[in-house]
């Protein structure tokens, strides 16, 4: 036989396949590269990683205290503070231009956005606008990838941006679960309707979690109105009703009983248990029927749902159904479901049974007394007779009443002996209540309307038998007064007398203060005995008042009137009370009463003014006398005239002062005589000659060189809008007020030429140009230009309108334009302009603010700048324009050569450009600059060979500079703006012909 | 020249940190800034405070031991506000307990944090 060796088989061999080692080191090589390699690059996205999240790190550091001083920058800042903040805001807009500031800037206002509440948060929200930063979050909606979406959502969401709803509601039905679920959270939370219409429209699931993280943005928003959510109880999305029925129940929506019935009958159980869960909450009773029918067809969980909620809304008509439940249903846990529900809508029906020991072949020991025994026996047949009871009960419903028969034990009535022991069952009751009689008395039980339901067998118990006990409180005289207060009107003297209360019960009382009418109506005579309440009711409403001092006439006017007051009020107030009532009262402020000032009586005080002289002066002397005086009194008169008018116009009467008469000849002789006395004159022909000069003065032309006055118009605007209409009739009313001898001169002068009317001639009149010539209409121009504001718009236009002179004319609507600017600096069209940050700040900056800003403009700016900085060439402020234009050239040379190079050129030309124009600081600069250039440009033969001539728009521009009235702008000036022009051009022909 | 009351601030977060340094220090208020517990003992040990405004949650040691530290072991009655992080009322009972004299919850206020900072050195 064979021996097979089969521990040698060749065909069991397994051979090793032959591998060239060649290949197997190649192989090996490779993977160690590859390991390598991925390790690498592991390291390398790590280091990457962690690299920027600490340069973010870094960058967050410096970046968060400029956001913590635009949160809290206040409206009271303080000029460094503003100047800081418009700094800052210059440098954001800066560091805006970098991605990378822009990620780290928004990381900032969303971490922020977490620890910070209250103002602080809103202002958070508004700054992330203000910056712009919601832009990166809109362009993030663009995005292709699904996490930089809903990163954009949530950052929208997060900072509130409410003009992104109508963005997100586009990817409330996208088909990443991702991004769906953050559109929904978006909407919820950045409308309120927003639940509405999430509901409309979502056709997904919406998973538990997300329901709840809904339900949580929902109740945190303030001032929230829910809608009805029955409405979305009849959506064809399952979900949608799920969520909405939840959303029924927690919000207390009781008002759909007919859907919640129906969907009932649900095909989805989860919403058959969410509708039956409504139903107990709601207790719909007529929801039974229904529950009944769908039992059988439903699955264990909701047989037991059901079941609950028959046992809370049904009644004892409903435990035949459940003892049917009971017996035929197989599933442990039903039944015992089932039993539980008729426990509870007939508690104690269903006692134990099982495992229960059988007492009756229990012995008693013979050390334990008779009674303990007894009453434990007792106790065990009160049990056995509630059973009996309950059987009966369960059996048939007529058995109650008899219950309730049963006789009422009162707690104090309980006896407490226990050997008299009866058969029935009302007797062991009475024992087994016995022992409660430590038990709190039942005050009340508060039936809820609706909401509670007494449960008929709870009365078989023993401790409802007991009876309900109230608790009287004893009224205390507090309570008396209060049940006073109820029954009738309050009145202190009968609370106060009859509570017995004297004056030292009530010191702790705070001090009632009553209004004068109601003092006057309960301080009626009393008796001795309410002496106390009368010093109550004495008390006054003080008011002290500081009476202004009035002119001794008023005084006397007033005073009568003063003593009237007190004396009604003693009168009134006092009568019948005590005499230590009558000095209290007059130991109190006197009470006044403001009417009697708001009165036009207060306003026949006599204005005084200082007078020169006691006595009359001879007639020609007067005009001396007003000379020498200095004319103080015309000051003190119109100010006088002036708080007059504006306390009432109407009612102020005004002093006048007369005008004096032409000269006549005695006068005249009189005047010579005084000029003798006064001036010792070499001879007579002298004082003929000053006379005869006084009276030449009406012919002779106003010589400003002369007399130089400076023209105040103090006279309020009432009376210079009335002075404008006259304009032409040469009746305008001005106050001349000079300090030196040109006033007083001039006064002499208004005087003698008798332009002051007699009827206005409260204060002097307005030296007027008598004829309406160029040369004094111009220099009353050149006063208005110098004094005026915008005010004198109206006298201007008055003015235009009666002009002849063609340049007078054109002089006063540039002074018209000009007042016009100053009131309104920057008002022109100022809905269509487009927004400019530079021209928001300037609006709220001081001339050093602005300064700076401009720098900033020149580096930063863009098209827009230009059209402001055009506006700034007109500002009032001379360094604002001379700034202006510069920065205005320069950013406009940047600009051009940015629209026209490449993007390589345009950054080369621009930097050397924005350097260039940093260091010009004067025009001197700019001339040295292109001088400069020039040297460059003889270096180029060919493309820097340029025309250097002016253009028609340069010699124009040129002439309207020179021509301009702006006397700070110096010819050097303009000249540099040319330059610019000319760097401008050839810049432009250099990048010409770069591009051929 | 009032002297500003000097205030110590330990909260580990820079950003929250920042901020409200910015505003306590606007609100006229000398601050001391410490990230940590250990900064904050240092700063401690230094120069006392006029008032400590100090988060619960702190490396090293916690608002609460700080509480310990300064009512214990400094027997100082200094004013102590805790910043906590809300639903975080046990830790708030137990600085309470320790002798923490108010406490603010997480997100902070900055304009509420004042009125408490200024009561509570009010009633010193």
């Amino acid at each position: 036989m064979p021996i097979i060796n089969l521990t040698y088989n060749p065909l069991l061999r397994i051979k090793a396949p032959k591998i060239h080692t060649d290949l197997l080191w190649d192989l090996s090589f490779m993977f160690i590269c590859l390991a390598i390699l991925y390790l690498a690059t592991v390291f390398f996205f790590r280091n990457r990683m962690l690299a920027k999240a600490k340069k973010v790190k870094q960058r967050k550091i410096e970046l968060s205290p400029m956001i913590s001083e635009f949160l809290f920058i206040e409206d009271d800042a303080t000029k460094v503070e503003k100047t800081n903040y418009i700094n800052l805001k210059i440098e954001i807009r800066q560091l805006l231009k970098n991605d990378f500031n822009r990620d780290v800037l928004s990381e900032i206002l969303l971490d922020l956005r977490k620890d910070v509440a209250g103002d602080t948060l809103k202002r958070l929200f508004k700054l992330y606008q203000d910056l712009g930063l919601h832009k990166d979050a809109y362009a993030k909606l663009k995005s292709w990838r699904w996490e930089v979406i809903s990163k954009g959502i949530l950052e929208l969401t997060q900072m509130q941006v409410t003009e992104a709803y109508n963005f997100i509601t586009k990817f409330i039905n996208d088909k990443r679960a991702t991004i769906r679920k953050q559109a929904e959270i978006a909407l919820v939370t950045l409308k309120p309707e927003g639940i509405n219409y999430f509901l409309d429209n979502t056709k997904y699931k919406i998973s538990e979690w997300q329901q709840l993280k809904l339900l949580d943005v929902i109740r945190n928003q303030e001032d929230y109105l829910p809608p009805p959510f029955k409405a979305w109880l009849t959506s064809q999305n399952r979900y949608v009703v799920l969520f909405a029925l939840r959303l029924i129940k927690y919000y207390n929506q009781n008002d759909a009983y007919s859907s919640l019935i129906e969907l009932v009958k649900h095909k989805n159980n989860q919403i058959k248990e969410e509708a039956i869960a409504c139903i107990k909450e709601f207790n719909v009773v007529e929801a039974l029927a229904t529950l009944k029918l769908v039992f059988w067809k439903s699955n264990t969980d909701l047989k037991i749902a059901i079941l609950d909620a028959i046992g809370v809304l049904g009644s004892e008509a409903d435990i035949e159904f459940l003892t049917l439940i009971e017996t035929k249903e197989a599933n442990f846990s039903v039944k015992s479901k089932a039993l539980s529900s008729i426990n509870t809508i007939s508690p104690e029906c269903i006692i134990p049974t099982k495992d229960i020991a059988d007492t009756s072949g229990y012995r008693i020991p013979d050390d334990i007394t008779v009674d303990v025994a007894q009453s434990h026996m007792k106790a065990h047949e009160g049990a056995k007779a509630l059973e009996q009871i309950d059987e009966v009960i369960s059996t048939t419903e007529k058995t109650e009443p008899e219950i309730e028969k049963t006789e009422v034990i009162e707690p104090d009535q309980i006896n407490t002996n226990t050997d008299k022991t009866q058969e029935n069952v009302s007797n062991v009751e009475k024992k087994a209540a016995v022992n409660i009689d430590f038990l709190p008395i039942v005050i009340e039980v508060l039936h809820k309307e609706g909401g509670y339901r007494p449960n008929k067998q709870t009365n078989r118990s023993v401790i409802n038998e007991l009876e309900v006990v109230y608790e009287e409180v004893l009224h205390t005289p507090l309570s008396n007064i209060s049940n006073m207060c109820l029954e009738k009107p309050f009145n202190w003297n009968t609370v106060i007398a009859s509570t017995d209360l004297n004056k030292e019960e009530l010191a702790f009382l705070p001090v009632v203060i009553d209004s004068l009418e109601e003092t006057k109506t309960t301080t009626e005579p009393t008796s001795n005995n309410n002496s106390t309440i009368g010093e109550i009711n004495q008390i006054e409403v003080c008011f002290d008042e500081v009476v202004p001092t009035p002119p001794q006439e008023k005084t006397a006017n007033i005073a009568p009137e003063t003593e009237l007051k007190v004396g009604k009020q003693t009168e009134t107030e006092v009568k019948g009370k005590s005499a230590t009532i009558l000095s209290f009262i007059e130991q109190t402020p006197i009470c006044f009463d403001y009417s009697c000032y708001n009165t036009p009586e207060i306003f026949d005080m006599p204005i005084f003014y200082n007078e020169i002289g006691t006595d009359k002066p001879p007639k020609g002397q007067d005009i001396i006398e007003i000379e020498v005086n200095d004319l103080e009194f015309l000051l003190f008169s119109s100010e006088m005239a002036k708080e007059n008018e504006m306390d009432d116009e109407s009612t102020v009467p005004r002093k006048t002062i007369q005008p004096h008469d032409p000269m006549s000849p005695q006068d005249e002789q009189k005047f010579k005589k005084i000029i003798n006395e006064l001036i010792d004159f070499k001879d007579a022909k002298q004082v003929d000659e000053i006379i005869e000069e006084f009276q030449d003065w009406p012919s002779q032309e106003f010589d400003q060189n002369v007399i130089d006055i400076e023209f105040i118009p103090l006279v309020s605007d009432e009376q210079e809008k009335q002075d404008i209409g006259s304009v032409d009739k040469s009746e305008q009313q001005y106050v001349s007020a000079q300090e030196d001898k040109s006033l007083k001169t001039e006064n002499i002068k208004s005087s003698s030429n008798d332009i002051i009317s007699d009827n206005n001639a409260n204060i002097p009149k307005v030296i007027c140009p008598q004829e309406n010539s160029e040369e004094t209409s111009i220099q009353l121009l050149d006063d208005i230009e110098e004094l005026g504001d915008e005010r004198e718009i109206p006298l201007l236009k008055e003015l235009l309108v009666n002009e002849k002179y063609a340049t007078v004319k054109e002089r006063i609507g540039k002074l018209i334009d000009k007042f016009v600017e100053v009131n309104n600096p920057i008002s022109i069209d100022d809905s269509l302009k487009p927004f400019n940050v530079f021209e928001d700040l300037f609006r709220s900056c001081d001339t050093e603010a602005k300064l700076i800003l401009m720098d900033e403009i020149e580096v930063l700016g863009d098209q827009s700048d230009l059209v402001f900085l055009e506006r700034l060439l007109e500002d009032d402020h001379a360094m604002i324009r001379y700034k202006a234009s510069q920065v205005h050239e320069t950013l406009r040379i940047r600009l051009t050569l940015e629209a026209e190079v490449g993007s390589q050129s345009v950054a080369n030309t621009k930097s050397e450009q924005i350097e260039q124009s940093k260091k010009e600081e004067t025009p001197q600069e700019y001339i040295s600059l292109l001088r400069k250039l020039e040297i460059d440009l003889s270096g180029n033969s060919e493309i820097f060979n340029i025309e250097f001539e002016l253009t028609e728009d340069l010699e124009k521009n040129t002439l309207a500079s020179q021509s301009s009235e702006e006397e700070e702008i110096t010819p050097t000036t303009a000249a540099k703006g040319s330059f610019m022009n000319q760097l401008q051009i050839i810049s432009n022909k250099i990048i010409n012909k770069l591009n051929g | 020249m009032i002297e500003k009351k000097k205030l110590l601030l330990a909260e580990d977060d820079d950003l929250l940190a920042s901020l409200l340094h910015f505003r306590l220090e606007k609100g006229g208020y000398e601050v001391q800034l410490s990230k940590d517990g250990r900064e904050v003992k240092e700063h401690l040990d230094q120069q006392m405070p006029d008032i400590i405004v100090s988060d619960i949650m702190m490396p090293y040691f916690s608002g609460m031991e700080l509480v310990d530290y300064v009512r214990n072991e400094l027997k100082s009655s200094i004013p102590i506000i805790i910043i906590s992080s809300a639903g975080n009322e046990e830790n708030v009972l137990i600085a309470f307990e320790m002798g923490a004299n108010d406490f603010i919850s997480k997100p902070v206020s900055p304009s509420e944090l004042m009125v408490r900072v200024a009561r509570e050195l009010n009633k010193v």
